[in-house]
């Protein structure tokens, strides 16, 4: 089940360059296509010009459009709305990555960020639970 | 001058004044290689003995002419990279007044004019205490209660007025209330009293700050809290003094008072009180805060001792006594006679008798501090003595750790001969192959062991760097929020400034987490969730959030300070946090009532209760999950909440231990246990659940069953 991530693409979300690049370095490592864009509208506007993006990685706080609006949106886009989305927030920020995972986030990383982490939530938002074929869902 | 320390300092310099720098540099190398043109020119003529022309003499003056430019604008350069501007001061005396004028009741309009005026860097740093004395000074004792202003006739609100500007090679600081004024008779009055004033000499206002300087004498009527009883004056006007400059004030009664600080504009002044002696040819300065004594003594009370050398006594002790030429590895004194100078250092409890060959009286002194390039071990700086002689300034605690050193060195080459003799003696006994063997082994470890020390050492250098730039991105934050707090305090309701301030709180609560400052980071989150309350409209503002929002400016600085003096450990800001529980009451996360995740009831809503009922009807089956995992590097209630939502893909997830509230709410351990309906086929379900939830989530205890 082990997944492969050379030739992914994916959208780093973070107005701090400083985090930014240090995730953007971690995703590189796995082979991993990198886009960068610095707050919600600009995230937007790439995911409106890119054909194929995998995955989002997005800060919370950011000026012009935050996390939570940019989840919000890419969830009512149907095109985008299983596109698995990682909000990276601090450790102390519970109640905002809570917040997010609410709109519609998959998954969070803590800053500041350790490279394993990295990874493993890259396998995690990449997994589904059921295995191919199998489909499962609300019942009712 | 012991606060002399290696540490490198650093600040933020305009880019355009590199540039500048650069373009002057060119220059200085053109005009050396023109100076090198003419100097050989010149040496041709002189090897042929012929005349020197007109044009070679031009040439060197032109030469003089463009170096003299070059120095003058370098130097005028560097001064000016060297100065910042007043904004930090400002917010922090502004918060200050803010705070005093609270605590004591006063009423007060605080401006600040001039706070755009560029002064030497290290000037501003010292120029901040006598600023806050001064300012407390005034709101405490200068400016009048506000019923006691409206029955003088003056406004309830006293105004204090801080004004900074630079004239041509000095920085006036003015700090002005209009407050009742110095009461010259009543301090008069006390200098008489206390013998210090002579009856029938005129008063004047110098003598009278020389009075408030005098401790004891204050025309305060009760000792305060802000500021004590005449706390301040003398203590301000020795800050002022270091610095070199001058303290001088102005008051009418019933009026204000107004005091004057004027400092040097260039910060080169580094002044100090020290003892210059002469030690054979050179003239040395010693702080005079630690000189003991200076004393004459007969060389025959000198002692010397075989293992010590020579002692000398002082009091009741016996202090070992140094050369100090020798001392500083230079030719030892010879004797001069049969009386010997001797100066007694001392620095942290530790004393130590000096030999040189001549006192100076004691005298304020410019202090030319060495560069890195320059420094040597034992000496701090250089000064200019009367008569253009060059004089050293001692560095004392390096002084007396090298007498210490030299005095312990004949001991310790003494262990070292023995040792070798000792090891020369194994070497025998242990001339077996085996013995070769373990040798070999042992240089090995000691291998390894050295590169996990560079691997340290490196770590050292890392964390360093990060410490700088952490240093250097908070500072660059730090006025931007400065400004938006204060811009907040005039307009509360300004949606910009709170969105601003609040993304530069987290921001830099990222930073200090990245440092792993996490109870700075935390304390800094208080104040960030304040302010998500403000912009959210869940709270209002007030006096006491306004607070809170300074504190936190406050006490980040305070960490950058600290920082920059390498003083700075992890500490919470524990009034904020207090402050900010105040506010936001629900957020406090105190001990919860411990939920039995294993056996405990899981309570349905009246929702799911009926879809409960539903599932039994249509047969579908109902499961009970129950996971402990290892929350590792994630807070376990979110990585609750991830597993919730794992359930959510596979079934209708019906309740919950914690329930889905109180996870939200942060507070859950390493397990939970779920209850979900699920048409798949129930093998299928456990294995891959079980499986996705070891494999990432960490789950160490899974246990699924089907529930009646």
């Amino acid at each position: 089940m082990a997944v492969k991530f050379e030739g992914m693409r994916v959208l780093v979300v973070d107005d701090y360059e400083n985090t930014r690049k240090k995730l953007v370095a971690e995703l590189q490592k796995l082979g991993i296509t990198v886009i960068e864009a610095a707050n919600g509208l600009e995230a937007l506007d790439v995911l409106r010009r890119e054909k194929k993006v995998d995955a989002i990685f997005t800060d919370i706080v950011m000026p012009e459009m935050d996390g939570f609006e940019l989840t919000e949106d890419v969830r009512s886009v149907s095109d985008l709305r299983s596109v698995p989305i990682v909000v990276v927030s601090t450790h102390v920020d519970g109640s905002y990555i809570m917040k997010a995972l609410r709109v519609g986030a998959d998954d969070y990383i803590s800053k500041p960020i350790e490279s394993d982490i990295v990874a493993r939530v890259m396998s995690r938002i990449m997994t589904s639970v059921l295995p191919e074929g199998a489909s499962g869902g609300r019942t009712l | 001058m012991s606060d002399h320390s290696s540490r490198a300092e650093s600040m933020l310099v305009k880019l355009q004044n590199l540039d500048d720098l650069l373009t002057l540099a060119g220059e200085v190398i053109i005009t050396s290689s023109n100076l090198d043109l003419t100097y050989k020119n010149l040496q041709q003529l002189h090897l042929k003995a012929e005349p020197v022309p007109r044009e070679a003499v031009d040439a060197a003056k032109d030469l003089a002419g463009a170096s003299a430019i070059i120095s003058s604008n370098l130097h005028h350069l560097v001064q000016v990279i060297r100065t910042v501007d007043l904004r930090d001061l400002s917010f922090r005396a502004r918060r200050l007044v803010r705070d005093v004028s609270r605590k004591t009741g006063k009423r007060i309009l605080f401006e600040v004019e001039g706070e755009d005026t560029t002064v030497d860097k290290t000037i501003v740093e010292k120029l901040y205490d006598p600023i806050s004395h001064q300012l407390r000074n005034a709101i405490d004792h200068g400016v009048e209660l506000p019923a006691e202003r409206s029955a003088a006739g003056k406004p309830e609100e006293g105004r204090i007025l801080l004004r900074v500007y630079n004239s041509e090679n000095e920085t006036f600081v003015e700090i002005e209330d209009d407050g009742a004024g110095i009461d010259m008779e009543k301090l008069r009055a006390k200098g008489l009293a206390m013998g210090l004033v002579q009856p029938n000499e005129p008063w004047t206002e110098d003598e009278a700050l020389e009075l408030m300087c005098t401790a004891g004498v204050s025309t305060a009527g009760q000792v305060s809290e802000v500021s004590g009883r005449g706390v301040g004056m003398d203590v301000v006007r020795e800050q002022i003094t270091n610095i070199g400059g001058t303290v001088s004030f102005k008051s009418e009664r019933g009026k204000g008072a107004v005091f004057t600080f004027r400092v040097p504009l260039v910060s080169a002044v580094n002044i100090m009180d020290g003892l210059v002696v002469r030690s054979g040819p050179y003239f040395f300065a010693f702080p005079i805060s630690n000189v003991v004594t200076t004393m004459s003594v007969g060389r025959k009370q000198i002692h010397t001792t075989l293992q010590k050398g020579e002692m000398v006594k002082y009091l009741d002790h016996l202090l070992p006594l140094h050369d100090l030429n020798y001392l500083l590895e230079k030719e030892r004194l010879t004797d001069e006679g049969a009386v010997v100078s001797v100066l007694v250092i001392e620095h942290k409890g530790v004393s130590v008798a000096l030999k040189i060959s001549e006192f100076y009286s004691p005298q304020k002194l410019v202090i030319i501090s060495f560069n890195d390039a320059l420094s040597v071990n034992g000496l701090s700086g250089a000064t200019i003595l009367g008569g253009r002689k060059l004089g050293f300034i001692m560095d004392v605690p390096s002084l007396i750790d090298r007498a210490m050193g030299r005095r312990g060195m004949r001991s310790a080459k003494k262990m070292a001969e023995s040792a070798k003799a000792a090891a020369g003696r194994s070497e025998k006994a242990t001339a077996s192959a085996q013995a070769a063997v373990k040798a070999d082994e042992k240089g090995k470890s000691a291998e390894v062991h050295e590169s996990a020390d560079v691997i340290t050492d490196e770590k050292r250098e890392e964390t360093a760097t990060a410490m700088q730039e952490f240093i250097v991105e908070v500072e660059k934050l730090l006025p931007t929020l400065n400004g938006a707090i204060f811009s907040l305090e005039s307009q509360p309701d300004n949606v910009e400034e709170l969105n601003k301030a609040f993304r530069l709180y987290h921001t830099i609560k990222g930073n200090f987490i990245m440092m792993g400052l996490t109870k700075g980071g935390t304390t800094i989150h208080g104040v960030e969730s304040v302010l998500d309350r403000l912009r959210s409209k869940k709270l209002d503002m007030s006096p006491e959030v306004m607070d809170v929002l300074m504190d936190g400016a406050a006490y980040i600085e305070d960490v950058v300070r600290q920082s920059k003096a390498g003083s700075w450990k992890d500490e919470s800001g524990e009034t904020i946090i207090e402050r900010t529980a105040r506010i936001l009451p629900e957020e406090k996360t105190g001990p919860r009532a411990a939920v039995d995740v294993a056996s405990g009831e899981i309570r349905f809503s009246h929702e799911a209760a009926y879809r409960v009922i539903q599932y039994k009807k249509l047969k579908t089956p109902i499961y009970h999950c129950f996971i402990e995992f290892d929350p590792g590097k994630q807070p376990s209630f979110l990585v609750a909440c991830l597993i919730y939502k794992r359930f959510m893909e596979v079934g209708d997830v019906l309740g919950s231990l914690p329930w889905l509230e109180e996870l939200e709410k942060g507070s859950a351990e390493n397990r939970i246990r779920i209850q979900f309906a699920s048409n798949l086929d129930a093998a299928l379900l456990e294995e891959s659940l079980k499986g996705i939830l070891t494999k990432h989530y960490g789950a160490q205890v899974f246990k699924f069953s089907r529930f009646e």
